[in-house]
C-alpha cells in the first residue's frame, strides 16, 4: 500500500505574507524537525517559524509523540515490515484451526455417545446378571497408556463401593474411565477431574442405575500430567469417593 | 467447552497478528512464530474453562500462554539440559506477561508496526534514516540520492500518514 506523497497540500497553502512556497517548505520541514534531523540554520529557521505560527505549532504537537513510539521498533522491523502479518498467515491459521476445532467436537460427541452406550450396557448387564459389568479393555486404548487408581471412599455409605478409575492421556487432555460397583444410593453422580493447581473440571455425569454399578467414560481438557485426582460427587457436590493416580 | 472465552475463530481473527509479532520478535523465526500462534490459540481454546476474567483479560491470558511457549522454545534451542527435571508445562509456569498494562503495550507496538506497513517504502526509508540512523536531512539525501526537499517531504508526509493510521486504530487520540 502506498500513501500519496502530498495528500493534504490545500491545508496549508501559502498565506499572503509567505508567498512563493516558503510556508509550504517550512511546513514540510516540521517532520524532520521533530525527528531532530535538521542542521543548525534550518533548525533555527523552523523554530522561529513555529514560535510565530499557531497552525504549525498545532502540527508539531500532533507529530511530537511519534519519535517516542518509533523507538519501540528497530530500523529493520520498520523497513522490511516483518511484524505486519501477511494475509496468507491468517488464512492458513483459520484453515488449520477449523480442523482442530472440528476434530475436538467430533471426539467430544464420540465420548458422549460412548458414555451413554456404556451406561445403557451397564444397566442391561446389571439387570441380566444382577451384579458385575462387562469390561472390554481392548476396545479403548493401549494398556501402557492407562494409569489406574483404586476407589477411596469419602462418605460412610461408599465404603462398600468397589472398582477403579483409569486415566488415559491424549494430546488435548485426559479421558477418565470409571468401573464401579455398589455405589452409594444417589439420584445422580458427577465425575470431576482435579488438577494439581486445584482447577476442577466436570468430566461427566450419570444417573442411578438399577444394579448400583456404573461404567462411565468422561473427558477433561486437563493434561494427564497435571491431573491430581478424580472424584465422584452427588448432585449437591458432596464428595463420595476419590481416585488418586500414581505420578505420570 | 469454550467457557467465558470467545470462539477459536474470533480469537484467531483478533490475535493472530499481535501474537505473531510478539513471538517473531522473541524468536526471530517466522515459521516458529506461526507455530507459537497456533499452539497458543489451540491451548487457550482447549483450556477455555481455566480462563478466569477476574484474574486478567483474555489478551493477557493469551500472551501468557504465548510467552511460555516462546520460553519453552528458546530453552530447547539452548541445547543444554534444564537444571532439574523436565521443562515445566507451558500452561502452569509463571506468566511472562505480568499485567494488562504490558499487554496494552504489546498490542500498541503491533498496531504501530501495522500502521508503518501501510506507508510507502520511500516514506519508511526516510523516517528510519532520519530517526533510527540519526542522519540529518542532508545525509539522508546523500544516501537516497534525492534532493533534501524530497527527504523533508517524505518524512513529513510519512509521519502525517502514520499519525492518521494510529488515530484510526485508536492508538492516538
Ligand atoms: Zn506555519
Amino acid at each position: 500500500m502506498t500513501t500519496p506523497d502530498q495528500p493534504d497540500r490545500p491545508d496549508f497553502d501559502d498565506p499572503p505574507d509567505r508567498p512563493g512556497g516558503e510556508h509550504r517548505g517550512l511546513r514540510e520541514a516540521l517532520g524532520a524537525w521533530v525527528l531532530g534531523a535538521l542542521d543548525g540554520p534550518a533548525r533555527r529557521e523552523v523554530e522561529a517559524h513555529v514560535a510565530s505560527c499557531p497552525d504549525c505549532a498545532v502540527e508539531v504537537g500532533a507529530l511530537s509523540p511519534l519519535p517516542g513510539l518509533l523507538n519501540r521498533l528497530s530500523a529493520e522491523e520498520i523497513v522490511d515490515g516483518r511484524l505486519a502479518v501477511d494475509p496468507g498467515l491468517a488464512d492458513r491459521m483459520a484453515t488449520e484451526l477449523r480442523a482442530v476445532e472440528a476434530s475436538v467436537h467430533q471426539r467430544l460427541s464420540r465420548w458422549r455417545a460412548t458414555a451413554m452406550v456404556a451406561l445403557a450396557l451397564a444397566a442391561v448387564a446389571a439387570l441380566v446378571a444382577g451384579a458385575g459389568l462387562l469390561v472390554d479393555r481392548g476396545a479403548t486404548a493401549p494398556p501402557e497408556d492407562r494409569l489406574v487408581a483404586p476407589v477411596r471412599a469419602q462418605v460412610a455409605d461408599a465404603v462398600s463401593t468397589r472398582g477403579e478409575a483409569a486415566a488415559l492421556a491424549w494430546e488435548w487432555g485426559t479421558t477418565v474411565e470409571l468401573d464401579l460397583q455398589a455405589l452409594p444410593d444417589r439420584d445422580s453422580y458427577v465425575l470431576w477431574a482435579v488438577a494439581t493447581d486445584g482447577t476442577r473440571e466436570q468430566a461427566g455425569t450419570w444417573g442411578a442405575t438399577t444394579g448400583r454399578g456404573a461404567r462411565v467414560r468422561g473427558a477433561s481438557s486437563i493434561a494427564r500430567q497435571d491431573l491430581d485426582h478424580v472424584e465422584v460427587t452427588d448432585a449437591d457436590g458432596t464428595v463420595l469417593m476419590t481416585f488418586t493416580f500414581p505420578p505420570d | 467447552m469454550a467457557g467465558g472465552l470467545r470462539s477459536l475463530e474470533e480469537l484467531q481473527q483478533e490475535f493472530t497478528g499481535p501474537l505473531h509479532a510478539f513471538a517473531l520478535r522473541r524468536l526471530g523465526d517466522r515459521r516458529a512464530a506461526e507455530e507459537v500462534v497456533q499452539d497458543t490459540l489451540v491451548r487457550a481454546w482447549r483450556h477455555a474453562d481455566r480462563f478466569d476474567p477476574a484474574r486478567g483479560s483474555e489478551a493477557a491470558w493469551l500472551f501468557t500462554i504465548a510467552g511460555n511457549l516462546v520460553i519453552d522454545r528458546l530453552r530447547r534451542r539452548q541445547a543444554r539440559p534444564v537444571a532439574t527435571g523436565r521443562p515445566p508445562d507451558p500452561d502452569t509456569t509463571m506468566p511472562l506477561v505480568a499485567d494488562d498494562a504490558e499487554v496494552d503495550r504489546i498490542l500498541e507496538t503491533w498496531q504501530l508496526a501495522e500502521a508503518l506497513a501501510t506507508l510507502s517504502e520511500e516514506h519508511r526509508a526516510a523516517i528510519v534514516l532520519c530517526h533510527h540512523r540519526g542522519h540529518s536531512v542532508a545525509e539522508a539525501a546523500g544516501v537516497l540520492g534525492v534532493p533534501e526537499g524530497t527527504v523533508k517531504s517524505r518524512v513529513y508526509y510519512g509521519l502525517r500518514a502514520l499519525r492518521l493510521r494510529l488515530e484510526e486504530q485508536g492508538v492516538m487520540g
